[in-house]
């Protein structure tokens, strides 16, 4: 073999490799980086490009270090090798992120838009005032922003329209409903104990205790499944053993309590609070721990936490001096004035990525947006006093 | 109305503690938001939607494998001879 045959057949090996690793986010499908495959030049040379690329993603990911990267681009310094190391890891990435920006995007059509809008009236009405094609061009873009700065959602998201793409229900909700009622009902399954936590007005407290349950009975629901699906009878032994009066009913035990087990968790599906429970646990990978982040605004008192948070930065900062001067052992603090700035700085430099970690749902998206609509790190420092 | 006036009137809304009015008031000035923070409200209700859809789209998968669960329970029964209990 030619020394460049066996050239080319390693770059095809490696491009072979890189599509394999590269999965369409939604579909699951192999997919290749395209017009996304860039060099660390390419993206640098494009304005918007290396604003994804270090203010956005990297930032997302490595805020200290794109602090650093973004102030030595402005000044026009050498990078260091470091840095320079830094920002090829970072790349692949994030020419994979882009990527996947695309695939997800691509759903984003005035159809696809116009479908979802038949299930929430408030999307209906939205698009009945600006359309599905701005609409579309809406998403797309706030998705695209969403996607390098903001892991979490973007995981979220794409989670989410990975399940409806999955998971094809055949039946409607109602037909199922109903199938079950009776199947249960031919089987004398009553309600279970846990329903009694999800009667009404769940506290914290029930929430937590529905919660476990769900987790607990959705274990069990497993394995009667498997059990059943695995063929139960065949794993005993087969039918001869079931012909004496005694294995029959150890059998009819057997298979009535994982028909049970099965009931409890389909009777739960049929009760608001309890299906909300398993949608959030099969949803959030079966970890039951709070993953909402503190900083989500949900809530009218979500928002005015925040603000009043907003409103004591000033008292905030001051606590924060004291501490400062106490543990750099400073007295008179205007006697030093490049400290003083130093700390004001690093305030509101954490201040700053405090604000950018917030986000809200629904709605109060709007009044969060204005909140902090302009505030960079120097409108911070400088009203600091 | 201009940013100011939208501002006030949620951070009115807000006050009253009112989400259902805030979110009407929302829907109804769409428009006279900016258009990033107009993207970010739609961004913000298609994610919801999606979830919801998701949330469903899992339930109506767990209830399908329920049923044929406790359909093949009752095949063994019967295949072992087992009449119903």
């Amino acid at each position: 073999m030619s020394l460049e045959r066996a050239y080319r057949m390693r770059v095809a090996h490696a491009e072979a490799e890189k599509r394999e690793n590269i999965r369409h986010p939604i579909s699951g499908d192999e997919m290749e980086l395209g017009e996304h495959d860039l060099t660390l030049a390419e993206i640098m040379q494009d304005k918007e490009k290396q604003e994804f690329f270090i203010n956005r993603y990297l930032y997302s990911e490595k805020p200290d270090d794109a602090r650093e990267i973004a102030d030595a681009l402005a000044d026009g310094t050498m990078l260091s090798q470091k840095q320079t190391t830094l920002l090829e890891t970072v790349r692949e990435k994030f020419n994979i992120r882009m990527a996947e920006v695309e695939k997800v995007t691509e759903r984003f059509t005035p159809e696809e838009v116009t479908r979802v809008a038949e299930i929430d009236p408030r999307i209906k009405e939205i698009l009945g005032k600006i359309g599905p094609e701005k609409a579309a061009e809406f998403l797309a873009t706030q998705f695209q922003g969403l996607a390098v700065s903001d892991k979490r959602a973007f995981n979220r998201m794409v989670k989410s329209m990975r399940t409806v793409h999955e998971v094809s229900t055949g039946k409607d909700a109602v037909a199922l409903d109903k199938e079950i009622t009776e199947t249960l009902s031919s089987h004398r399954i009553s309600e279970a104990d846990y329903f009694k936590a999800a009667t009404s007005g769940l506290t914290v407290e029930t929430k937590a205790n529905l919660d476990k349950l769900v987790a607990e009975q959705f274990g069990w629901f497993r394995k009667s499944v498997d059990w059943a699906t695995g063929g139960g009878l065949r794993h005993r032994g087969g039918r001869e053993l079931y012909m004496q009066l005694e294995e029959q009913q150890k059998l009819v035990a057997e298979c009535d309590k994982h028909r049970k087990s099965i009931g409890k968790v389909l009777q739960g599906t049929l009760t608001s609070d309890v299906n909300l429970a398993i949608q959030k646990y099969m949803m959030e990978g079966g970890n039951l721990e709070e993953k909402k982040p503190k900083n989500t605004v949900e809530t009218i008192a979500d928002y005015k936490s925040i603000k009043d948070d907003l409103n004591s930065t000033q008292s905030r900062y001051d606590q924060y001096l004291q501490s400062e001067m106490k543990r750099r052992r400073i007295n008179n603090i205007a006697q030093q004035p490049a400290i003083l700035d130093e700390i004001k700085e690093k305030f509101a430099d954490q201040e700053f990525k405090k604000q950018k970690r917030y986000t809200a749902i629904g709605a109060l998206g709007a009044l969060l947006a204005f909140l902090f609509r302009g505030r960079t790190k120097d409108d911070i420092k400088n009203s600091l006093k | 109305m201009n940013q100011e006036e939208l501002l006030s009137e949620m951070e009115r809304l807000v006050e009253a503690g009112d989400e259902k009015a805030f979110e009407r008031f929302v829907l109804d000035h769409f428009t006279e938001f900016p258009e990033d923070v107009q993207g970010k409200l739609l961004l913000n209700f298609y994610t919801e939607t999606v979830e919801k859809q998701a949330g469903e789209a899992v339930i109506a998968d767990i209830q399908k494998e329920g049923l044929d669960a406790i359909a093949k329970i009752d095949e063994i029964e019967r295949s072992a001879g087992v009449s119903e209990q």
